[in-house]
C-alpha cells in the first residue's frame, strides 16, 4: 500500500529544508558582502549556481533511476525517474532565468551563446521532450521503457553538446580554476561560504520536493489502477 | 542466419519498398527544394552569395527535410504488423537496427545528392574541395544524423501521435552534429579542407561511435513487444 500520507522522513527533510532555504536566502541577499564592480547583482549567484547544480543532479537521477527501471523494471524506479525529471526542468529553468537576469546587468545582453548556457538551453529542451515522451506513450510499462531508453540517450549526450558549444564560443566567467595542480576560487571567503550554504539549501529542497512527488506519483498511479478496477467492474 | 545476410535481406527489402512507394526520397528531395525555395525568399536580395548563407540553408534544409522521411523509417512497419516480422527473425534484434540505420542513411544520401547541386547553384557557389572531401563530410554528417534519426524513430514509432513529436525529440539531440556540419562545410567552402576545423571532424566521429554502438545495449530495450 503506497503512501498517502508524508512519512516521517519526509516529514523530517522538509522541516529541514524550510529554514534552510530561509537562511540562505538571508545569506545571499544580506549577509553576504558587495561584490566590489558588479555591486549587488552578483546576490544572483548564489541562487544561480544552487539551482544549476540541481539541475544536473536532477537529471542524474533521471538517468540512473531510467538504466535502474530498463534493468529490473521496478514501477519505483520510473516513479523517481519521471519526479527528478520534472524537478529538473523546474531548475534548469531557475538556472537560465537567474543567468538571463545577471546577463542582462553585466554583459548587457538577456542571452548569449555561451557552451554554458547553450548546454543549458538544449538540455531543457531534451528533458521537456522527455516529458513529451511520457505523455504520449500509452500504457505505463511502455511508457516507463520508452522514457527510460530517451532518458538514457539524453544524458549521453549532454557531454557532447557542452563540448560542441564550447569550440562553438565561450565566454562564461569561470570562478573556478585549477592552477598548478591546485584548485583556486576568485572569491571572497565569505562569498564561498554563502554559495556552499546556497548549494546546501536548494539540494535540501531539491530531496524534499523529489520525495513529494515520488510520494505523489504512487498515489496517482493507484487512482489509475483503482479507476481502471472500477470501469472493469462496470462494464462486466 | 548471419547477422550480414539478415541486414542485407532488410536493406534490400527497404530498398524496394522505396522504389514502389518513395516515400523516403521522393518527398524530402521536394520538400529539400521547397525549403530553399522559401529561405531564398526569405532573404534580403543580395545577401545569398555572402559567406555563410549556403552552408545555413543548405543544412537547414537537409535537417528538417530528413525527418519526414526518417520519421517514418520505423513508423512504416507498424502496418500489417511488419514490425512483429522484423522482431521475430532469428537474429540479434542490433541487426535490425543496423540494417534500418543503413537504409535510412542511403536515402539521406540521396536526398543530398540530388538537391545540393540546386543550393549550390542558387547561390552561385563552386565546390572548393575536392569531392572526395565533400563525400566524407556530408557522408559522416548523414551517417550521424541516420543513426540518432534511426534510432528515435523507433521510439517515436511506439508514440501517440509520434510522427509529429519526432523532430522535437530529435533535434536536441542532433546539436552536436548541426555545429559540425556547418563548422566543416564552411571550411570546405574557404579553405578547401577541414584541417582549419579538426575537432569537428572528431566530434563527428564520436558522435557516430557513440550513435551507433548504443543501440546494441539499448535497442532490445526500445523494441520489446
Amino acid at each position: 500500500m503506497p503512501m498517502t500520507r508524508p512519512s516521517r522522513a519526509q516529514t523530517l527533510l522538509l522541516s529541514l529544508a524550510a529554514p534552510a532555504v530561509v537562511f540562505a536566502l538571508y545569506m545571499a541577499l544580506i549577509w553576504a558582502p558587495d561584490e566590489r564592480t558588479l555591486g549587488t547583482v552578483q546576490r544572483i549567484f548564489y541562487i544561480h549556481v544552487g539551482s544549476a547544480w540541481n539541475a544536473y543532479l536532477s537529471f542524474l537521477i533521471v538517468f540512473l533511476a531510467s538504466v535502474g527501471y530498463l534493468l529490473r523494471r521496478q514501477a519505483s524506479l520510473d516513479a523517481v525517474a519521471v519526479s527528478a525529471a520534472e524537478i529538473g526542468i523546474l531548475f534548469t529553468t531557475l538556472t537560465l532565468a537567474s543567468g538571463s537576469f545577471w546577463a542582462r546587468a553585466v554583459w548587457n545582453v538577456w542571452w548569449t551563446w555561451d557552451p554554458r548556457l547553450t548546454t543549458t538551453l538544449i538540455m531543457w529542451f531534451m528533458y521537456v521532450a522527455y516529458l513529451l515522451v511520457r505523455a504520449a506513450a500509452e500504457g505505463e510499462e511502455r511508457r516507463g521503457r520508452l522514457a527510460g531508453v530517451f532518458g538514457v540517450i539524453a544524458f549521453a549526450t549532454v557531454p557532447l553538446v557542452h563540448f560542441s558549444a564550447t569550440w562553438w564560443r565561450g565566454m562564461h566567467p569561470n570562478i573556478i580554476q585549477t592552477q598548478g595542480g591546485t584548485i583556486r576560487m576568485n572569491m571572497d571567503p565569505d562569498m564561498i561560504v554563502t554559495m556552499v550554504v546556497a548549494v546546501v539549501a536548494t539540494t535540501l529542497l531539491n530531496a524534499a520536493l523529489l520525495s513529494h512527488r515520488v510520494s505523489l506519483e504512487h498515489v496517482s498511479r493507484r487512482v489509475a489502477a483503482l479507476r481502471e478496477r472500477v470501469r472493469l467492474e462496470v462494464e462486466s | 542466419m548471419s547477422v550480414l545476410r539478415a541486414v542485407a535481406a532488410i536493406i534490400w527489402k527497404d530498398l524496394r519498398l522505396e522504389w514502389r512507394t518513395g516515400e523516403a526520397i521522393l518527398t524530402p528531395a521536394l520538400l529539400a527544394l521547397l525549403l530553399l525555395l522559401v529561405i531564398v525568399f526569405g532573404l534580403p536580395p543580395g545577401v545569398a552569395r555572402q559567406e555563410g548563407v549556403l552552408t545555413a540553408s543548405l543544412w537547414t534544409a537537409l535537417f528538417f527535410a530528413g525527418t519526414v522521411g526518417l520519421a517514418r523509417t520505423f513508423a512504416r512497419e507498424r502496418a500489417e504488423g511488419r514490425l512483429w516480422g522484423l522482431l521475430l527473425a532469428p537474429v540479434d534484434r542490433s541487426a535490425v537496427f543496423l540494417a534500418k540505420g543503413l537504409a535510412a542513411f542511403l536515402f539521406l544520401a540521396v536526398v543530398a545528392l540530388v538537391t545540393m547541386p540546386a543550393f549550390f547553384g542558387v547561390f552561385g557557389q563552386s565546390l572548393g574541395a575536392p569531392l572526395w572531401r565533400w563525400g566524407v563530410v556530408v557522408g559522416l554528417v548523414l551517417l550521424a544524423y541516420a543513426a540518432a534519426g534511426t534510432l528515435l524513430s523507433a521510439v517515436a514509432a511506439q508514440l501517440r501521435a509520434g510522427e509529429v513529436l519526432y523532430p522535437v525529440l530529435l533535434f536536441p539531440l542532433l546539436v552536436p552534429v548541426i555545429l559540425a556540419a556547418v563548422h566543416l562545410t564552411d571550411a570546405l567552402l574557404t579553405t578547401g579542407g577541414w584541417e582549419r576545423e579538426g575537432v569537428w571532424m572528431h566530434m563527428l566521429i564520436l558522435y557516430n561511435i557513440l550513435f551507433w554502438g548504443v543501440p546494441y545495449l539499448i535497442f532490445e530495450y526500445v523494441v520489446e513487444v
